[in-house]
């Protein structure tokens, strides 16, 4: 057989170059690739001397950078850590750290924040919005949509739902350049002024969704306890702001006017606590949709939509109270790290679903547990402010609420990723694959 | 299966010609691309890692299978490895062919081909 430097060198070469292919694929045909490629220069050798190889060379190159992405993209196993978890495997680091970016944004915005710095709400608000975009493109480009980009996802619901009509409202003249602009800039207006329209339009949402999910998958006893849990506080919630205004209303004797002013208080009071909710429910039952190939990890979708939540109000005054500056620091920290940093983290280390959801129950136990007691931070460092009754009850049901939907979503999400179908991939679902 | 087997898309240069060099027999890879380089006047000239994931969609498609034999082992590398046609991927060439087959027949009748 013919050998010589430059096929023996073409050789070396080329078995690195393998190593660019995903490893699952490099075990299976990396031996036979190479044995292949020999047979190639052998030939091209042997009809055009080192000529011969440079040409092969050239012709092997851009095929074998092409396919190397390609399989990338297309092992399901390669992918496994980057785009999907690995079942019942700890997540890959590379996974783990595109899991952590938006955290670390937050965090440093955060920081921000907390040195009085104004930088801090572009980022808050707007971080969203950027960190979505490398998840849609890579979501366009392979038609998965990636584990890392969960945690993006809630934060960009969470951001729209709060402030997404003021930000069409703020901007008439970008919105009122052509009819479907115009609609919506229209919508956004009807939506601020009655938000219980948005509200029953994500309560029909999420019914529909519900109504999808259940067919496929018999509800657990936990998705009843919860889901019944959460619409109950909902209703407790909003009853006792009812009686509270309503109250005053027919107690007083008022002006007719006064009492107008209230009856519309009364309205937004309800309609901002049901729309608040309508949301939150409705993102829980968008989480179904990322089961299938996410698992349990799908509760990430939520732990987005937590990132956020105001820990403290602005600070004010904080560079002259040090003391006061140092609890809101560690309040803070501790809140966005629980969730940004080592919820994923130690979520993703951990093997079994089981110990997934001891790691996930007990994060967001430490933080919501943080943001209940932030929330009187005004009692305990203002002199004549003291905490009733009545504030403590709504602080209770603000975080009611919220572990509510969460555990209603840790019993939905409770399903394994299908990756068996993608293991096994034949007839029918692997001939798109191989057509044009 | 009966979808499978009658394709409603084409299948891919790579698949088409992988499937007519296995008709006549077990292959190996570089045979494999040698044949298909035949079949083509070297129009086609299959890279290894074309080559090869190809060969791995159609192994995950049933559409061939790894053959265990080797014609001589004397004489081959046994980092060789040979494969031939399925019963699913005979039927699949089939389909493929015959609707090749009318899009010719449909061509000429328009004149797009000229029968010589």
């Amino acid at each position: 057989m013919t050998t010589n430097r430059w096929i023996e060198s073409s050789r070396r070469i080329f078995s690195r170059l393998l190593t660019l292919y995903p490893r699952e694929y490099r075990s299976d045909f990396s031996d036979a690739m190479l044995q292949v490629f020999t047979d190639q220069c052998r030939d091209a050798y042997q009809q055009n001397g080192g000529l011969g190889i440079v040409l092969l060379w050239l012709r092997v190159l851009p095929d074998l950078g092409y396919t190397a992405v390609v399989e990338h993209l297309s092992t399901p196993r390669a992918s496994w850590g980057l785009m999907e978890p690995v079942p019942d495997e700890p997540l890959p680091w590379k996974g783990v750290l595109l899991i952590l970016l938006p955290g670390l944004v937050y965090l440093v915005s955060q920081i921000a924040q907390l040195n009085g710095e104004t930088w801090y709400l572009t980022v808050y608000y707007r971080a969203a919005f950027f960190l979505i975009i490398p998840v849609l493109i890579v979501w366009a480009v392979t038609r998965r949509f990636p584990i890392w980009g969960l945690i993006p996802a809630g934060l960009l619901f969470r951001l729209v739902q709060e402030i997404g009509y003021q930000l069409i409202i703020l901007h008439p003249n970008v919105f009122s350049s052509n009819t479907l602009l115009n609609f919506i800039l229209e919508v956004a207006r009807k939506v601020e002024s009655d938000l219980f329209l948005p509200a029953a339009a994500f309560f029909l949402l999420t019914v529909a969704i519900a109504i999808f999910y259940f067919r496929r998958h018999r509800p657990t006893r936990g998705v009843w306890i919860w889901g019944g849990g959460f619409v109950l506080i909902l209703l407790i919630t909003a009853g006792i702001a009812w009686v509270n205004i309503s109250a005053i209303i027919w107690n007083m004797i008022l002006p007719a006017e006064r009492q107008f002013v209230l009856m519309d208080l009364l309205k937004n009071t309800l309609s901002y606590t049901v729309y608040n909710a309508a949301a939150l429910l409705l993102l829980v039952f968008l989480g179904t949709f990322f089961v299938r190939r996410h698992g349990f990890f799908s509760i990430l979708i939520l732990v987005g939509y937590i990132l956020p939540v105001m820990v403290v109000g602005t600070p004010w005054d904080l560079q002259n109270n040090p003391d006061q500056l140092l609890i809101i620091t560690l309040a803070v920290m501790t809140y966005r790290s629980m969730l940004s940093l080592i919820a994923p983290v130690w979520m993703s280390r951990v093997r079994t679903q089981t110990g997934k959801k001891k790691v996930i129950i007990l994060s967001i136990a430490v933080a919501l547990g943080i943001h209940a007691v932030m929330q009187f931070y005004p009692a305990i460092f203002t002199i004549n402010c003291t905490i009733n009754s009545e504030w403590i009850l709504n602080v209770a049901l603000n975080e009611a609420l919220l572990v509510t939907a969460i555990l209603l979503g840790m019993a939905l999400y409770q399903v394994e990723p299908d990756h068996e179908k993608k293991d096994t991939i034949t007839g029918y679902s692997s001939l798109p694959e191989l057509v044009k | 299966m009966t979808d499978f087997v009658s394709p409603d898309q084409p299948l891919t240069p790579a698949v088409f010609y992988i499937l007519m060099a296995l008709a006549d027999g077990e292959k190996h890879g570089y045979s494999i691309m040698k044949d298909v380089e035949k079949q083509t006047d070297g129009k086609l000239k299959l890279g290894p890692g074309t080559l090869y994931g190809s060969i791995k969609r159609m192994l995950n498609a049933n559409l061939i299978e790894e053959s265990d034999e080797r014609p001589d082992p004397e004489l081959d590398d046994e980092r060789r490895r040979y494969y031939r046609m399925s019963g699913l991927g005979q039927k699949v060439l089939q389909a493929e062919c015959k609707r090749l087959d009318q899009a010719v027949a449909v061509a000429r009748q328009k004149q797009i081909l000229v029968c010589r």
